[in-house]
């Protein structure tokens, strides 16, 4: 059975790609969830400067799902290249690895990615547009339509790899924010982000999260995602497409290529099963071939029709 | 090395209130463990939990692992209620491990709640006759008979009375280890940092924190450095020398 697919032009071993902060730098689960047998792996988000992170606690568990607040932690751009991505490299020969960019200002962001758009191991890059804007008084680049235009156009200039951004779920307006990075020249849209959401600890009579909100993920926030991608592929169907929160089967998964998705992000689900993935594919081999489909692009987008 | 590997119960057997001594079956984790080391367990469906739970590793049988297990909540009920024979995922080994100390150096194991688990994995590989395992417990329902440690309660019930860091004290006033480890409450781990620093003792201790993946991937399970910033209990701990980290 063929998995492979292609979002736009960036061609995939089959279209399971583990999410941003989900799995780390690439080498931590080892021959548990090895990078190469993913589509491609997209490392934590880095930033300009290493940033330690937020106040624990930074995560509760919550009905079908869990709530993070890691506050983009990680060991800033140039121990990122100097450690982090020839460790990768060197442990995964074979796998496709994608970079999170984070930044807090435009210049961050270019900065970003100049340094690393020569880099041999980045294939791509996902502008991670969740974070908060300090120009803008901390509103998030993804809430701000002109911002995620200026954004998605400058990155572009310089890059000399396929700019995919990760659009947030905390707009009124996500078609909004992914036709706007269409225009801008994004060769693909992530859709979606964590929710935000919050938990309080009664025993504590305090919020759980020591940043008091966090995001969202799991199988809980599936069915929004996936509205959110249906919509985005219906508004824009030449976009190239990602569908990204909570699959944790491949039962989800397909239900995003249905909805228009190229591939598909997982990243929760690996910390409660780490062979997640291997389940996945063998779902969807087993569906193309008891539904006839030979390839991904046979059925991708079939129920936005 | 991290294997995940479809665990089978051997034994389980509530020795004291809600305090359960489970043994699972997992020929490959089993080879890997050293003291200080966690597994982590994902619940059995039933119990609605989504993550798994990390428990660090109180021994090795024949081909197996031991765990002491407090039922707290909705997994570590769905866990407690498994029976001999039932299949349980397992995760491990995970996170680092106590340091292979001199075998003539006198330690004493310092534990509170469930944290006796890694310590009396340590303190049976250690085997030093100088070497004082104690654990603590608010009262008698709490801790089960035992002949290996020297028990105590808040309330005097059983065991010495006192908690673990005032009894930890009176032993200091007559005699002195060359090392301390200690695992168990924040109230616990803060005393015995204190009281190392006093009497100028190497101590260690393994910290808890929610986590999440359990494999150093996500960060969540940060614990705040004296040095500044932060490390991650489950692959940079969750064992840490006491002055490192700031409870």
């Amino acid at each position: 059975m063929n998995l492979s697919t292609k979002v736009g032009s960036f061609a995939l071993s089959n279209p399971f790609i583990a999410a941003s902060g989900t799995y780390g730098y690439g080498t931590e689960y080892g021959d548990l969830s090895p990078a190469k047998e993913w589509g491609a792996v997209i490392l934590k988000s880095v930033s300009k400067n290493p940033r330690p992170g937020n106040v624990p606690p930074r995560c509760c568990e919550t009905d079908s799902g869990m709530i993070n607040s890691i506050g983009l932690a990680n060991v800033g751009l140039e121990k990122y290249m100097a450690e982090k991505l020839p460790a990768f490299a060197s442990a995964n020969p074979d796998a496709v690895c994608i970079a999170s960019l984070a930044g807090e200002t435009l210049d961050e962001f270019l900065h970003l990615a100049e340094k690393l758009s020569g880099n041999s191991t980045i294939k791509a890059f996902e502008l991670n547009i969740s974070c908060p804007n300090v120009a803008k008084g901390g509103m998030h680049f993804g809430a701000d339509c002109s911002a995620s235009r200026q954004l998605v156009q400058e990155v572009k200039k310089i890059s000399s790899v396929p700019v995919w951004v990760k659009v947030t779920p905390s707009t009124t307006d996500p078609v909004g924010v992914a036709s706007v990075c269409a225009e801008a020249g994004a060769d693909a849209v992530v859709a979606t982000n964590t929710i935000p959401a919050m938990k309080i600890d009664i025993t504590r009579c305090r919020p759980a999260l020591g940043n008091t909100f966090g995001g969202l993920s799991g199988p809980a926030i599936f069915p929004a995602s996936l509205r959110i991608a249906y919509m985005i592929h219906r508004a824009l169907p030449q976009l190239p497409l990602i569908g990204c929160g909570g699959v944790d089967c491949g039962e989800k998964a397909v239900q995003y290529i249905l909805a228009g998705c190229s591939a598909v992000e997982i990243g929760t689900a690996t910390f409660r099963r780490p062979d997640t993935l291997a389940e996945v594919k063998q779902f969807l081999k087993d569906y193309m071939e008891k539904m006839g489909f030979k390839t991904v692009e046979d059925f991708r987008g079939l129920a936005a029709r | 090395m991290k294997i995940l590997e479809k665990g089978i119960v051997v034994s389980n057997f509530e020795k004291a209130r809600n305090l359960h001594f489970m043994e699972i079956r997992v020929p490959k984790i089993s080879g890997l463990v050293k003291p200080g080391n966690f597994v982590s367990l994902l619940p059995p469906a039933s119990s609605g939990a989504f993550l798994r739970r990390p428990f660090s590793v109180a021994g090795t049988g024949d081909e197996s692992l031991k765990l002491v297990i407090r039922d707290i909540g909705k997994a570590t009920h769905a866990i407690t209620s498994l029976r001999d024979g039932d299949a349980i995922d397992v995760l491990g080994a995970l996170g680092n491990s106590y340091p292979d100390f001199e075998p003539d150096k006198k330690i004493w194991l310092l534990g509170g709640g469930t944290g006796i688990a890694s310590l009396l994995f340590l303190y049976g590989v250690h085997n030093n006759p100088d070497d004082r395992i104690l654990w603590g417990g608010k009262c008698a329902k709490e801790l089960p008979e035992t002949s290996e440690c020297t028990l105590a309660t808040d309330d005097g019930s059983c065991g010495e009375c006192g908690n673990v860091v005032e009894v930890t004290r009176r032993w200091l006033a007559s005699d002195k280890p060359d090392y301390i480890v200690a695992c168990g409450p924040r109230g616990l781990l803060k005393g015995v940092q204190q009281l190392a620093s006093e009497y100028n003792i190497s101590a260690w201790m393994s910290c808890e924190e929610f986590m999440a993946c359990g494999m150093g991937a996500c960060a969540g399970c940060a614990v705040p450095l004296a040095a500044g910033g932060y490390a991650r209990v489950c692959a940079d701990g969750p064992v840490f020398k006491a002055e490192e980290v700031v409870l």
